[in-house]
């Protein structure tokens, strides 16, 4: 909706949150930035904590091929929730929904090296990594790897809806439809 | 606390299990983020594995809990509420 539009500037913008994001720490201006929150997106969702709707982060699914069964997904999270393990959550709602709506074979995320230590157990279970561009990235006095990894859909369906289904007999959703 | 409540070494036995990791690499006292180095899936699994026992783990409170301690704690507060 037109009132996170506010919030999501902020988010993407933050200082520890724009050098991973898609900005990779480049000024936006707010016009360009609501183009682009629109720019190939499937679908989009703005994440909420179920106990009293505060807004806490962004996933998105974008550049999506229909044709050939696959396309990419990000999320972003207020800083303070880093390593909380919420991302996942968000993340595993997400991939249900998407899963569910579309046919897609594949869900591919691209992250920098140091952002991939955060999710590196999941490694085999929750995604493959399909590549690595070895040294892509400059950022904060060195060249980093950008990891490509990709959540499968015959990985998924063994045990993710089941995980979702528990995750959502708790109280309340925590996420909702942006825009 | 119920007499159905694990001890500390059973509860850390069991939550190291379920996120996949040898149970000595969980000391009790290290901040489980930064000193045992958990990353964002283990934090979500190691969660889930606390509800699994029949206690639920509040948002508010997750922010608080930095230590196998602390979700021990929580776990046998819980269940002596129930």
């Amino acid at each position: 909706m037109p009132t996170d539009h506010d919030y999501l500037y902020q988010l993407a913008t933050h200082p520890d949150i724009t050098w991973r994001w898609r900005y990779r720490g480049q000024s936006i201006g707010y016009d360009t930035f609501l183009q682009q929150l629109w720019g190939g997106t499937l679908v989009h969702f703005v994440v909420e904590r179920r106990d009293g709707g505060q807004r806490v982060g962004y996933v998105q699914a974008f550049d999506a091929s229909e044709r050939h069964g696959w396309c990419h997904f990000a999320v972003m999270l207020d800083p303070m929730l880093e390593r909380s393990g919420w991302a996942i959550e968000c993340l595993a709602l997400f991939f249900n929904y998407v899963f569910t709506a579309w046919n897609f074979r594949k869900l591919y995320a691209v992250v920098l090296e140091n952002n991939y230590e955060e999710l590196h157990s999941g490694a085999g279970t929750w995604f493959i990594t399909e590549g690595r561009l070895a040294e892509h990235e400059w950022f904060a006095g060195r060249y980093w790897d950008l990891v490509f990894l990709t959540v499968r859909r015959e990985d998924w369906e063994p045990s993710g809806p089941a995980l979702v289904a528990k995750l959502t007999e708790r109280p309340a959703g925590p996420v909702r439809e942006t825009a | 606390m119920t007499a159905a409540a694990m001890s500390i070494g059973e509860f850390r036995g069991y939550l190291a299990g379920q996120i996949g990791r040898a149970p000595e690499s969980i000391p009790l006292d290290a901040a489980l983020r930064t000193d045992a180095d958990l990353d964002s899936i283990e934090m979500f699994l190691l969660v889930i594995a606390v509800e699994d026992l029949g206690v639920q783990f509040p948002e508010e409170l997750l922010a608080h809990v930095v230590t196998l301690e602390d979700a021990y704690h929580h776990y046998v507060t819980q269940l002596g509420h129930r």
